[in-house]
């Protein structure tokens, strides 16, 4: 049974390119969220092994999220992704309690280390 | 945003990389094997390109960036170092260097890159296309292997502070353990990789130091390792799991250290790192390695203020100088004492002063190297360059002055001297040509010395070539000894070698070395023996602030001569002048030598002839006279300042200085009198 991921990215497309590759390697999307808000109701609803957290969202951005889900439960897995240039707030995420970090433009074996350290 | 005020530092820097990039080439050909180079290389691309782009300079980053591709293959053992690799590499930094200075003038690259770019790229996919087409033997080379070798560590060094801290923990019980670790090629964000490892190991235990410094890994300043010493109460094991829970990590070297092992290592003063406690002990900063943190130790200052401080230190050098001049009639002991007490320290200050605008010659000969490669290719010979003392130190200006008559010399070395390798066969000479370049101190002079081992000079074809040319007779000639027969090199538009290469009809004529170091008050000799090589002497002085001179007075003015110039002094009677062709003339060792009125020449009044006077004999460029003078006065040091530009161009004078009892003295440009009187006679 693969692990359980929830994809948090405010477009469809980067929302559908993760879902393709954990898919294809054995992990379960279990739900997608566009923004962060959504993305802590879905996690309190869904409980997932993993979260990944885009950073720059709509409503609610991804650090703010992060905090959220870790109030929640702090045994959280989650793991920020951002662009390029965005340094500092990959650092603030850490910080707050994202466990790893991934960067855009994605490499598929880059997201599939990260999901499997992290999730252990 | 505006870099403008950032350019000059940037200019620099990319200089300076490219000058390690150059030199680092130069080894790399000799030993493609050390990775320490390939990865200096590629850190020096990696940090122009960074640098270019951001001060906005993106086709001199997309360049570097072409570079750095290639030295990242060669890196990761993608590709192979060939010999065309090298030359390609080679172009490309003389390519690159091309387009520094381009961008630096013009705020933009002119030259079309897109020729070099193309070869980097089919380096790069033409080794590529080499590795794999290759057995699998080789491809098990590749990143593969590469991570089943043991990861070279990162040098631990500690300071005193370090050791104390060490002797402190484990006094509490915790294991100390240096932690080396290797990240994946192509990490993106590496510096939050790293952090993400710090992390990891903080739960563990307490980070007290990094390799490369805190800083430097937030910056990216680091290649793709790094080492952390950490104090815990877990076992090795444990950090190393730690380790590897975290992506991208490549490898990890956990390596126990012994608190009292550690104690003995030395302390590396300048090589310790700065360590992430040292950031809250800034007494404890040490710069991590002397080559990569130049920045603590240096600071860059502009030239101009330099020249601004040694203007005003021989201000004060004349001040004093006027002041101990009173100081002689005082009577107070105590204020004689204070006097000779600030003569002291105004004499350290000047020589402090003057050390400062010294730099290594190194600076000059660094680009011989390469450029003895190159040369030694184009003419099909085998040459090996030997320098010795490049860190001898030279006044700032006149290393700027001597790079090309340097240039020219090796050129003439490589070209003219040195037979090719079958023509030293024949002679029973090694097959590899040898040429020296020599610096060193000699009283306060700095010699500079090129010489070769090659054929040395054909006196009688200089000879030859000099009656043809009319500059002496069939007759002049067979009285002439080897040593005058060489001299007549220096003669302007002398040249012995009959066929000019392409290589030194560029340069300019050993007629030119001699003016431009005579305009540097300094000299220039040849010895050579035909068949053992030739070596050329150039004496400089080390400083063009302060120079020997010798007083004489013309009428009322107290001139000076530069020593440099001065061959010997004379006492002529008047008899002994005689009018040549309207030209008054003197005879010295059968030599005919002009006479000029030193007094009559500057406008200072006739001298008044008498039983006999001072004539002074003085050599520029090719050209000897004698200076008639009323007075010798003596030699004395002098500090040169320039004539006001409110003077304008003030022919005959090279400036003026002050003498100990406040009088001027005039400093006279001995090149500018004596050319004045060869255009003269034209």
């Amino acid at each position: 049974m693969g692990k359980r991921v929830l994809v948090t990215d405010d477009t469809a497309f980067m929302r559908m390119t993760l879902r393709n590759v954990l898919e294809k390697n054995g992990y379960e999307v279990i739900g997608e969220a566009a923004d962060g808000e959504e993305a802590v109701a879905l996690y309190a609803e869904l409980r997932p092994d993993v979260v990944t957290m885009d950073i720059t969202m709509p409503k609610m951005d991804g650090i703010t999220a992060i905090k959220k889900i870790l109030e929640m439960d702090p045994n959280a897995k989650v793991i920020v992704c951002s662009a390029m240039g965005q340094k500092p707030m990959v650092i603030e995420a850490l910080n707050a309690g994202a466990k790893d970090f991934l960067v855009k433009p994605f490499q598929p074996e880059r997201i599939i280390e990260a999901l499997r350290k992290v999730s252990g | 945003m505006d870099f403008s005020e950032y350019k000059d530092v940037f200019a620099a820097e990319a200089r300076e990389h490219i000058q390690s990039l150059n030199e680092n080439l130069l080894q790399f050909e000799q030993t493609p094997d050390d990775q320490e180079l390939i990865a200096e290389m590629f850190r020096a691309a990696h940090s122009l390109k960074g640098m270019a782009g951001t001060m906005g300079y993106t086709q001199l980053a997309d360049f570097t960036h072409h570079m750095e591709n290639v030295l990242d293959a060669l890196r990761n053992h993608e590709i192979a170092a060939s010999q065309e690799l090298i030359n390609t590499l080679f172009d490309s930094v003389d390519m690159l260097e091309l387009i520094l200075e381009e961008v630096i003038s013009f705020d933009e690259v002119q030259t079309d890159t897109e020729g070099m770019k193309e070869r980097l790229m089919q380096v790069l996919a033409g080794g590529l296309g080499e590795l794999e087409g290759t057995e699998e033997e080789d491809s098990r080379r590749g990143p593969k292997a590469q991570s089943q070798e043991p990861a070279e560590e990162v040098r631990l060094s500690l300071n005193e502070y370090d050791q104390e801290l060490l002797k402190e923990a484990a006094a509490q019980g915790y294991s100390a353990y240096w932690v080396t670790v290797v990240l994946k090629a192509n990490v993106m964000m590496k510096s939050v990789r790293a952090y993400t490892v710090f992390l990891a190991l903080e739960r563990l235990g307490t980070i007290v130091k990094s390799q490369p410094a805190a800083e430097d890994i937030d910056d990216e300043r680091f290649d793709d390792r790094f080492a952390v010493l950490l104090l815990t109460h877990q076992p090795a094991s444990e950090i190393e799991e730690a380790v590897w829970g975290v992506p991208e990590i490549a490898q990890v070297v956990v390596a126990p250290l012994d608190v009292k092992e550690a104690a003995v290592l030395p302390a590396e003063e300048p090589k310790a790192a700065v360590g992430v406690k040292d950031r809250a002990e800034p007494a404890a900063r040490r710069p991590v390695n002397g080559k990569s943190r130049f920045a603590e130790k240096y600071v860059r200052v502009e030239t101009e203020r330099l020249d601004q401080l040694n203007n005003l230190v021989g201000e004060l050098v004349i001040s004093r100088t006027q002041v101990m001049e009173l100081a002689k009639q005082l009577e107070d002991a105590h204020a004689r004492a204070v006097i000779a007490q600030m003569d002291r320290v105004t004499t350290e200050l000047q020589y402090a002063a003057m050390k400062l605008r010294m730099v290594p010659v190194k600076q000059v000969f660094d680009r011989f190297p390469r450029m003895v490669r190159d040369l030694a290719k184009q003419a099909g010979k085998e040459v090996q360059l030997q320098i010795i003392g490049e860190e001898t130190e030279l006044d700032r200006s006149l290393t700027n002055q001597i790079g090309d008559p340097l240039v020219h010399l090796i050129r003439n070395a490589v070209d003219h001297g040195l037979e090719t390798r079958e023509e030293r066969i024949k002679a029973g000479k090694p097959p590899e040509g040898l040429i020296r370049l020599e610096a060193r101190h000699e009283g306060s002079h700095v010699v500079i010395e090129v010489a070769d081992d090659g054929r040395g000079i054909d006196t009688d074809k200089v000879k030859q070539k000099a009656v043809e040319m009319g500059l002496i007779t069939a007759e002049q000639a067979g009285k002439m000894t080897p040593q005058e027969a060489q001299g007549l090199i220096f003669i302007p538009g002398f040249s012995t070698n009959e066929e000019i290469t392409d290589v030194s009809g560029r340069g300019v004529g050993m007629d030119a070395v001699k003016a431009i170091l005579e305009a540097m008050n300094g000299s220039v000799e040849l010895t050579s023996t035909a068949g053992r090589g030739t070596t050329v002497t150039l004496r400089l002085p080390l400083t063009l602030a302060i120079i020997q001179a010798l007083l004489v007075r013309t009428g009322s003015v107290i001139l000076a001569i530069p020593i440099q110039s001065v061959r010997e002094n004379l006492r002529v009677v008047p008899e002994a002048v005689k009018t040549v062709h309207g030209e008054r003339v003197i005879t010295l060792r059968n030599e005919v030598l002009p006479i000029i009125d030193l007094t009559k020449l500057l406008g200072f009044g006739a001298i008044i002839h008498e039983s006999g006077m001072p004539v002074i004999v003085v050599e520029a460029g090719a050209v000897k006279a004698g200076l008639m003078v009323d007075e010798l006065l003596g030699q004395q040091e002098v500090v040169i300042k320039r004539l006001s530009p409110i003077l304008g161009d003030v022919k005959g004078l090279a400036g003026a200085t002050v003498l100990g009892d406040g009088t001027v003295a005039l400093i006279l440009d001995v090149a500018a009198v004596l050319n004045d009187l060869t255009a003269e006679s034209k």
